[in-house]
């Protein structure tokens, strides 16, 4: 399936749609992983993209609880990147931070870690509102997969 | 998605070592706080993250929060033989250099 979604991406696309639950992550993560195992990533780089997930995904349920999630997974071959992006209905709150405040406050603060993660793995980062949605997308390199499955 | 099971972690408690098995995020993350806070805070807690398949910034604040509580009360969090994905996200976020890693 060759196809440009909703947030603007353009390659071979992974699409799902999730409740916004704890109990929807993880399921999601192991979704990604098993579409980026049969097109033939390698473990790190599926380590990479399952973490953005992760992140992502918490962040959109913490901000729309009881909602549904959009996830669409993008692997952009001729880039090499995979691009993750998540949604959630938009409900008044502001959207992603500052890039100069992702992060902890401080370097032991427990809160404010996610952000970091996915600022660490992620070639780019942005948001796109839609009329009723927000978007935030990551781009995460992608690794030879040479010895690295 | 609904009829997919949630993330799957086993906590192994073994009198003051917990042995984690599994994913730690923001389903399971909870519950590993409570197995911690189950336990007194006047001697060390070890976590062995050997069989930690994924953890993410949900388990980081568990395992923060209660370094920072037995810290407080004299105590240590212990983490030992954190699994590649762990060491990994202590290295990138900078708390390998905080946690009492064995």
């Amino acid at each position: 399936m060759k196809l440009s979604d909703g947030a603007g991406a353009v390659g071979v696309e992974f699409a799902l749609d999730l409740e916004a639950a704890s109990s929807s992550v993880g399921p999601a993560r192991r979704s990604v992983d098993a579409w980026l195992r049969a097109r033939g990533h390698g473990s790190r780089s599926r380590r990479s993209v399952t973490l953005v997930v992760s992140e992502l995904v918490t962040n959109a349920l913490q901000a729309s609880p009881g909602s549904t999630l959009g996830l669409r997974v993008t692997d952009d071959v001729e880039r090499g990147v995979v691009q993750i992006a998540v949604s959630n209905p938009i409900s008044g709150q502001a959207g992603l931070p500052d890039r100069s405040d992702w992060g902890p406050e401080s370097p032991d603060a427990p809160r404010g870690r996610g952000l970091e993660i996915v600022a660490s793995l992620a070639s780019r980062v942005k948001e796109r509102r839609g009329a009723d949605r927000l978007w935030v997308l990551a781009e995460v390199p992608m690794f030879s997969t040479g010895g690295d499955s | 998605m609904a009829a997919e099971s949630p993330t799957r972690l086993e906590i192994e408690a073994v009198g003051r070592r917990l042995r984690l098995s599994g994913d730690v995020d923001i389903h399971t993350a909870p519950r590993l706080a409570d197995r911690i806070a189950q336990l007194a805070t006047d001697d060390d807690v070890v976590v062995d993250l050997e069989g930690v398949e994924f953890i993410d910034s949900s388990g980081l604040r568990v395992l923060i929060e209660a370094h920072q509580q037995l810290l407080a009360a004299g105590s240590r969090l212990v983490m030992c033989s954190p699994s590649q994905v762990a060491s990994s996200l202590f290295e990138m976020t900078g708390l390998q250099a905080q946690f009492h890693i064995e």
